[in-house]
């Protein structure tokens, strides 16, 4: 009895021992081939594990003669306001294997998952001239205006604003940034922006200026002039009613001027007759300046 | 709407450059006409009857300030020239819009009553209308002298009761422009006229801002021209004004208001030229 009984446990060592020995066999085989072969076996769950390759600051690629940086910063994803979310809830593509070879567009992607948590201002976007009439390669995406590992992000905000306004408040930095943001694709919009009371006063950081979107909207955005059915008309009386009280429509007669004070101003008879004098005397301060410098340089 | 304003930045621009020139041709004319030699050199300066009194002149004084900031933070409010400044500069205007109606209110309440009251000083009176055309044509220099009725001039009378009557305006146009005030809604106060006329409330707004907009720059105007005149034509009252110097006085009687000058028109007085 007591000798079956050891040869028993003989065996079974010597399985176990085997069993051991293919497994370090296997393992030692796949890391000497290449540390990223095999299938993903990183926590993903969290982010952590994607950090163990991203959190370094050399990770970049030459992609089409560009140096791309696929480096992440924890610093600003911890301020951002999706800092307890996975990294794979967003970047659903991820193809559990490395290196990530698979074409991603990963901006498409990003901006598809988003609605996966905010339906309503996805509905919104994808109905909006943004959403559904911007050419495909212009079309701007969810993180093309709310950024996106920084996103609602306190310290990215700030420090953006506070570099662009001098303003310590997240709030007005978001506020203040539509000159920047709507300014990449309509620059002609912005720079035209310059009326008494809103844009003047806005691009000179009064918090209380209307934003692009306070007029235009956000995800379901307005084309002023838009005849698309999809957009609705933009109903002015509304819009400026958020701010003014008892807007009828012959407070709107000032519309004209929101985007358009400088050309109505340069249209001015007495604007274009004085216009030479003040050209002269713009032209006598370069000269007198220019003689001034030389002078004393 | 946008044309109305765009034309009066552009018209009191003009006008206000106009100004500036017109009154340098005239500061050139007080130079050539020895104006300037026989007042500043050989001190030829008005003289005074009465003393300028202290609260009369403390008021002036503060009421010199709002105007200055009041003009300024208003200015601001429609171009914004620097960056950053908009909540400071309204706030700064709501300050000194309630600062400068007290002010007026106590200014008003000087000349009317009280021991010192000098409302008299301000009001136009038929000797001041026969002797307008003469005070007209000195200050264009077809006259030497500046006949001389009353302790102030009828164009400075009109000025000042001008001034008080706008400020009352401003102060009208202004509160309008204000929908609540401590979350009191005061727009019932001063666009009550909307509804009559036919227009929305925030239209009505829009026209008061015009009418506040236009009687900013008439403040304006009027007074650079008022310190220019007061600075050339009666420096040492100007000095005492604003508490640095002393006003050139006679007590001695003489002044065209005296009962024995009733009617008669004097001129040669101070700082006036001889024939
Ligand atoms: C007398 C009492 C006054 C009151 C109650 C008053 C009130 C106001 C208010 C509430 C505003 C609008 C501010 C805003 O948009 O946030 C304003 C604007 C303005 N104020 Fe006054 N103000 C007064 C006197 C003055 C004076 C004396 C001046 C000039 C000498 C002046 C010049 C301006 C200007 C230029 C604006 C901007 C107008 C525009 O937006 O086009 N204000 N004022
Ligand atoms: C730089 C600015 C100013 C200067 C140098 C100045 C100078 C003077 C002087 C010297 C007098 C006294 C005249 C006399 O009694 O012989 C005076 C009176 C007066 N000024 Fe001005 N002034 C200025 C601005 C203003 C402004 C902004 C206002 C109002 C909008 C104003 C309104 C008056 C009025 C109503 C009087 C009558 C006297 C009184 O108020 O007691 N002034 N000014």
């Amino acid at each position: 009895m007591r000798h079956g009984e050891s040869s028993a446990r003989r065996g079974a060592l010597v399985v176990l021992v085997v069993f051991w020995l293919s497994l370090l066999g296997t393992a030692s085989s796949v890391w000497a081939q290449s540390p990223y072969q095999a299938t993903f076996t990183l926590g993903i769950g969290g982010r952590s594990g994607c950090l163990v390759c991203h959190s370094d600051q050399n990770m970049a690629r030459l992609t089409a003669g560009r140096n791309i940086s696929y480096y992440i910063n924890e610093e600003v994803l911890n301020s951002s306001v999706h800092k307890d979310i996975s990294c794979l809830a967003c970047h659903t593509d991820f193809t559990y294997g490395t290196p990530h070879r698979a074409k991603s567009n990963w901006k498409k992607v990003a901006s598809e998952a988003c609605k996966n948590c905010h339906k309503n201002a996805y509905q919104r976007y994808i109905s909006s001239a943004h959403g559904s009439r911007a050419p495909e390669a212009k079309r701007p995406t969810c993180g093309g205006c709310h950024g996106s590992h920084a996103i609602g992000s306190q310290l990215a905000t700030q420090t953006a604003a506070s570099l662009l306004y001098g303003q310590s408040s997240a709030a007005t930095a978001f506020h203040l940034s539509g000159q920047k943001m709507c300014g990449r694709c309509h620059q002609a919009a912005t720079d035209s922006y310059s009326d008494y009371y809103h844009g003047a006063a806005y691009k000179n950081g009064a918090p209380d200026a209307p934003a692009c979107w306070d007029c235009h909207g956000s995800h379901k955005i307005y084309g002023v002039r838009s005849k698309n059915p999809s957009v609705a008309e933009m109903d002015l009386v509304e819009a400026c009613g958020q701010c003014h009280a008892g807007v009828t429509k012959d407070f709107l007669s000032y519309t004209p001027m929101i985007h358009g004070s400088e050309r109505i101003r340069s249209e001015n008879l007495l604007w274009r007759s004085v216009r030479p004098v003040t050209d002269w005397l713009a032209g006598t301060k370069e000269l007198l300046m220019s003689v001034a410098r030389s002078l004393f340089p | 709407m946008p044309e109305i304003n765009v034309w009066l930045d552009m018209i009191f621009t003009t006008v206000f450059v106009l100004v500036v020139i017109v009154f340098s041709v005239h500061l050139l004319f007080n130079f050539l006409t020895g104006r300037m030699y026989r007042r500043f050199v050989k001190g030829e300066w008005p003289t005074h009857d009465a003393p300028l009194r202290m609260l009369p002149k403390f008021l002036h004084f503060q009421h010199v300030v709002c105007m200055f900031g009041l003009a300024f933070s208003g200015m601001y409010i429609r171009f914004p020239f620097f960056a950053g400044g908009r909540t400071a500069m309204r706030y700064l205007h709501y300050f000194l819009m309630i600062v400068v109606i007290v002010n007026l209110f106590a200014r008003l309440a000087y000349a009317f009553v009280g021991r010192h009251k000098d409302r008299k000083q301000f009001t136009p009176t038929m000797r001041d209308v026969k002797v307008a055309p003469g005070v007209v044509l000195y200050y264009i220099f077809m006259r030497p002298t500046k006949p001389h009725v009353d302790h102030y001039n009828i164009m400075q009378k009109l000025v000042y009761i001008v001034f008080a009557l706008l400020l009352f305006v401003q102060a009208f146009t202004g509160f309008s422009l204000l929908t609540t005030v401590f979350g009191i809604n005061i727009q019932p106060l001063f666009l009550w006229w909307t509804g009559p006329i036919g227009i929305g409330v925030a239209a009505g707004a829009a026209y008061s801002r015009i009418i506040h907009y236009i009687i900013n720059w008439v403040f304006i105007i009027v007074t650079v021209i008022h310190a220019y005149l007061s600075v050339t034509e009666d420096y040492p009252a100007f000095t005492e004004f604003f508490g640095f110097g002393s006003a050139n006085y006679d007590f001695s009687g003489g002044h065209g208001h005296e009962p024995a000058a009733h009617g008669a028109v004097i001129t040669g007085h101070g700082s006036e030229e001889t024939a």
